[in-house]
């Protein structure tokens, strides 16, 4: 059956039953990985492979086992018949015959193709790029969410913005965002989503995500402007803006460093950038009239070389947020001192965040020396990163899905926005599928 | 799940008699509201303390998503404070350390108190005390019920914001749900300044609560 049949209008996804809700007590995702105070990273013990959750989804589909429900119907000579993934399309919205899945393939990854060369949509992949095409007609459907009860907000935009206050610029930051590409090694994915608690205040999004190649590099950053703040959209798009305008003239230089693992020498530089890119922001701010303080943002980037002999990756950040790295199917917290939850048993959930251009005292740097061939890097702003961090059920969907191959654009963009209840932050995420070997 | 307790502790003694059907009629709103509200609705737990000789948990702190109805306030008997301090103090010890343990994230609780502002014991201040000193202290705002409700008190249990009614009938509804939306998105939002200068109050909410007359903190 197909779970998108069964579900009520107004695009809810029904509630999981019990058996679909497992309460895990041994956490296979548990983040265990040490964050060393050198902020040199070592790589942990590997979590086992999990199985994706994919049981709010719909009902669970074994995969090569074909059934009644999963059958799709087999044009003459078109190979041998698919077997449907869950949330595939059963017929076709033109009414004609559903053309057979590919067969899911391993994760594929190799190098770029030649210049000029494209996979033909809909055939199953030639080995020549990464993304794995969705079949014609294989839309992702409602969004999905994980936990006992969906949330309460609409799962789609209702009221659109208006302009407040002379806000022009608010006006220009859509509702969601979604890029990508290919740079060396990796295959990046990368969206900025408002969240629930914006939609429902017609507020607009307050986060920000940019991915711009510099030379031999690719940078990739999100933002998070802070919420108490009037102006803070202004701030976390700023930010990564003039982050990039510093980076880019000295892209040599950062490369430089990144290849000779030069940890000390790239903390200091990128903290000089970092702070370069605030003051800026801060005059920005003055320019329009605004205090500093109410363009208040966070920022988190990452810096990847396009040789892939270089497998060291650059990072920065100041204020809260999350860095985590998918291997093997398990999870790792690169960042264990940017969720900002309360953990502990006598802490309280602190909504303070370190922030530019004014809140923090320095940049957080590491250089993350232990890549490895199919590593999934995953930066995010603290919308993604504490649900993540905190809720297992999401680890295992999307730890199913971004651990296999590379979604497409439109199916990144669902799957980064599953639901979890109670989590209705703006949410910003950049992957980097590194190359297997 | 990241979840904010969210009590209303009422003052049900027999002086009240003559507001507990307004008192009883503003929960109501207020369940509604965090029901369908979803930025409350998601986020929030709620419990019902009510307090006259002895103070009960009428209402355990539950999702009010799974509550069908609030159990009804009776006006009797004398007005113990500190029966109700303490109880307060114990009830959020035990759910924040229960929802802890069941793997949420939690917010400091908040706590709406609505009395006349007529205590009848006179050693309430040392459990008034104790609850502010306890690592899950609450966020307490005060609302005075009825005209003649005494200003200082008020002030004195609140550590956030204090309201006295401006008229003895004047609907208590709307402010107690436009508050409680209103302190709610402003709790969660992300504030600057964790490790440099910027500490303290940094909840913002609007002075404005229609019927009710905000009372300066700072004066006392």
């Amino acid at each position: 059956m197909n779970p998108h049949e069964s579900q009520p209008p107004g695009g809810q996804v029904p509630e999981p039953g019990p058996e679909h809700a497992p309460t895990r007590k041994d956490d296979p995702y548990e983040v265990t990985a040490p964050v060393h105070e050198d902020w040199v990273l070592k790589p942990p013990d590997l979590a086992p492979a999990p199985a994706p959750a994919d049981a709010v989804v719909g009902p669970v589909v074994t995969p090569g086992r074909v059934t009644p429900e999963n059958f799709l119907p087999r044009p003459i000579g078109q190979g041998p018949a698919a077997v449907r993934e869950p949330w595939a399309d059963p017929v076709s919205p033109l009414g004609g015959p559903v053309e057979p899945a590919a067969a899911a393939p391993p994760a594929t990854h190799p190098a770029a193709p030649p210049a000029g060369t494209t996979a033909p949509t809909g055939s199953a992949p030639t080995g020549a790029d990464p993304v794995v095409r969705p079949p014609s007609f294989r839309s992702p459907g409602p969004l999905a969410h994980v936990g006992r009860k969906a949330p309460a907000y609409p799962a789609e935009p209702t009221d659109i913005p208006t302009v407040r206050g002379g806000d022009l610029y608010g006006v220009l930051l859509p509702d969601t965002v979604v890029d990508g590409g290919r740079f060396g090694p990796v295959t990046v994915r990368a969206a900025s989503v408002r969240g629930d608690s914006h939609r429902y205040a017609a507020e607009c999004r307050q986060d920000a995500a940019l991915v711009v190649r510099a030379g031999g590099l690719l940078l990739v950053a999100v933002a998070d402007g802070v919420g108490s703040q009037p102006h803070s959209h202004h701030g976390s798009n700023g930010i990564v803006r003039l982050l990039a305008k510093q980076v880019l003239p000295r892209a040599d230089i950062l490369l430089d460093l990144l290849r000779t693992g030069a940890a000390v020498d790239f903390a200091d530089l990128t903290g000089r950038l970092v702070a370069a890119a605030a003051a800026e922001l801060a005059q920005e701010a003055e320019r329009f009239g605004h205090p500093p303080k109410t363009w208040s943002t966070t920022l988190r980037a990452l810096l990847v070389p396009a040789d892939p002999e270089v497998r060291t990756r650059g990072f920065v950040a100041v204020g809260d947020g999350g860095l985590l790295r998918l291997r093997a199917g398990g999870w790792e917290n690169l960042d264990a001192d940017g969720d900002g939850g309360g953990d502990g048993p006598g802490t309280l959930i602190s909504t303070r965040t370190d922030c530019l251009p004014e809140a923090y005292e320095r940049a957080r740097t590491a250089l993350i020396t232990d890549t490895r061939p199919g590593d999934v890097l995953v930066l995010c702003t603290d919308g993604l990163a504490l649900p993540l961090v905190k809720e297992p059920e999401l680890r295992g969907f999307l730890g199913g899905r971004w651990g296999r191959e590379v979604p497409g654009l439109a199916e990144f963009l669902w799957q980064a926005q599953v639901r979890v209840r109670s989590y209705d932050d703006d949410r910003s995420v950049v992957c980097l599928w590194e190359a297997p070997a | 799940m990241q979840i904010l307790p969210f009590y209303a502790v009422c003052d049900e003694s027999s002086s009240m008699t003559l507001h507990i059907d307004t008192l009883n009629k503003a929960l109501f709103e207020l369940h509604q509201e965090i029901s369908t509200n979803p930025t409350v609705a998601d986020k929030t737990r709620f419990g019902l303390i009510g307090f006259s000789t002895d103070a009960h948990e009428l209402q355990p702190l539950v999702d009010l998503s799974d509550l069908e109805e609030l159990p009804a306030l009776e006006a009797s008997g004398l007005t113990s404070y500190g029966r109700a301090f303490d109880l307060l103090r114990r009830a959020i010890e035990r759910d924040v350390t229960e929802l802890k343990a069941e793997g949420h994230d939690v917010y400091r609780p908040v706590v709406f108190f609505l009395s006349d502002g007529e205590p009848t014991d006179n050693d309430w201040e040392q459990p008034y005390q104790d609850l502010l000193a306890a690592a899950f202290r609450p966020h307490i705002i005060a609302f005075g019920i009825t005209e003649g409700a005494d200003r200082t008190v008020i002030a004195q249990v609140a550590t956030f914001k204090a309201f006295m009614q401006e008229d003895g009938n004047a609907d208590v509804a709307p402010a107690l749900r436009e508050f409680a939306a209103s302190l709610t998105r402003s709790i969660v939002r992300s504030v600057s300044g964790a490790t440099a200068a910027g500490t303290g109050m940094s909840l913002q909410v609007d002075d404005q609560v229609p019927g009710f007359t905000a009372v300066s903190l700072d004066k006392l």
